[in-house]
């Protein structure tokens, strides 16, 4: 009976890590799609009038970390250089 | 041991190797190599002394074109490969400084690229990071190929048979802020867990010498680039490191707190057998422009110099070093002027300018 239930206890750890696994690996190419999408995006902007529409950071002046907007990111560009 | 904890290892044994299995590199990386800065130990190195170091002054002669002040070098053996980010122009020299083609060009069409994120030499051809993509052309200016690519990043690198490429805080598009690819471009590693809600920060990550080298601006941490990601040193600034609250507070924000602090960062990693080259950024309360500091290490019998750039004038080559080879001269690029009146004609292109790392190692001494 013991043996039963350790079994039965490993079957289910065993099938719950491979489950959070697979869930972790497929939220992560969830993200992939999104990426695509907001490049996808990004690109087409770009072309048409220059506008760079992700907020980042970078030099700037070579000589400073200032905010500015880039093709790529995740949040709508407020402030460029 | 009984029946029963025998059956408890077991499945612990199984959680855990399922969960390592899952888990990827994280940041954390401890490094034996701890430096410290100490900026009591700083010789100062002003324009009129610089004007007195060995030096050869290669000019750049063009019968019409002016190459752009803050260009970026590449040495292909014998030749000088120049590009600027600002212009989107990739420029070819010789040895001695006479202009022989550009590589590439910017535009729409199948053969030109819209971004120029990074360049890289690989094999005799250049690579320009695009957008989502990246270009080769050969020396001579001929195109060879699009080789379109799924990473998003700002900077990249070549080493072995891997690529790096740096895609910063980009929540769109992955939860780790380096990649690691092999020649197929199929993701082998990655590395550096982003912040969530942080945003990228573009920059040139990578130094591109003997050894392929990575750096953050805002991380202690360096690293080098050897089929696998190396912690190479820790920086110990002390008193001018950046406080953990304000790395990780609001990057909306974060500058203006940065502005109100004294701190100070590594803005060029180079390294080759003999020698690690640190060019540190020191900012003060309020003040735009920072300053310098050589940092050279000698490898081989573990002495170290650091030189304070006195005198802050942006034409001067003192501000850009840019490579070092691997028979240990460092390449910057700028004018050589001797004083901070001296006027710079803004029809001449800048010029690339080689010293002997050794002499300003003794420099001072």
């Amino acid at each position: 009976m013991r043996k039963k239930i350790f079994s039965s206890v490993f079957a289910l750890a065993l099938l719950a890590t491979a489950g959070w696994g697979v869930n972790k690996s497929m939220s992560n190419d969830a993200g992939l799609s999104d990426l695509a999408l907001a490049n996808v995006e990004a690109l087409a902007s770009g072309e048409s009038g220059n506008h760079l529409p992700y907020q980042s950071q970078g030099y700037c002046t070579m000589w400073r970390i200032q905010k500015m907007c880039s093709s790529t990111g995740a949040y709508a560009c407020q402030v460029d250089c | 041991m009984t029946k029963l904890n025998i059956n408890y290892v077991y499945i612990i044994f199984f959680i855990i190797f399922f969960w390592s299995c899952n888990k990827r590199q994280e940041e954390k990386i401890e490094s034996e190599n701890k430096i410290t800065f100490d900026i009591t130990k700083a010789n100062d190195l002003d324009l009129a002394n610089a004007k007195d170091l060995k030096k050869r002054i290669i000019e750049l002669s063009t019968d019409s074109i002016i190459i752009p002040a803050y260009t970026s070098l590449l040495i292909n053996k014998d030749e000088f490969i120049l590009y600027s980010q600002k212009t989107y122009q990739i420029f070819r020299f010789d040895s001695e400084g006479n202009f022989i083609n550009f590589i590439g060009k910017r535009g729409g069409g199948p053969n030109e690229f819209t971004e120029m994120r990074d360049v890289i030499l690989n094999n005799n051809t250049i690579e320009i990071l695009d957008y989502n993509a990246i270009l080769r052309y050969q020396l001579n200016g001929e195109f060879i190929e699009k080789i379109n690519i799924i990473y998003p990043a700002f900077s990249f690198a070549k080493e072995n048979k891997n690529y790096w490429f740096y895609v910063g805080n980009n929540p769109t598009f992955s939860k780790f802020k380096l990649v690691q690819t092999d020649t197929s471009f199929l993701k082998v590693n990655e590395y550096f867990p982003i912040d969530e809600k942080g945003i990228p920060l573009i920059e040139n990550n990578f130094g591109k010498n003997f050894y392929i080298t990575y750096r953050e601006s805002l991380s202690p941490n360096l690293y080098r680039l050897n089929i696998e990601l190396e912690n190479s040193y820790y920086i110990d600034f002390g008193q001018y490191k950046i406080p953990d609250a304000i790395i990780s507070s609001d990057p909306m924000h974060m500058n203006e707190k940065l502005d109100k602090i004294e701190y100070a960062i590594i803005r060029e990693y180079m390294e080759n057998t003999n020698y690690t080259f640190l060019l540190i950024f020191k900012y003060e309360p309020n003040t735009m422009m920072p300053q310098l500091f050589y940092w050279i290490i000698n490898k081989k019998n573990k002495e170290e110099r650091i030189i304070r750039v006195k005198d802050f004038v942006e034409e001067s080559y003192l501000l850009f070093p840019q490579r070092i080879s691997n028979n240990d001269t460092i390449y910057f690029t700028g004018y050589d002027i001797g004083n901070e009146n001296e006027q710079v004609d803004q029809n001449s292109n800048p010029s690339i300018i080689e010293i002997k790392i050794e002499d300003l190692f003794n420099y001072g001494i």
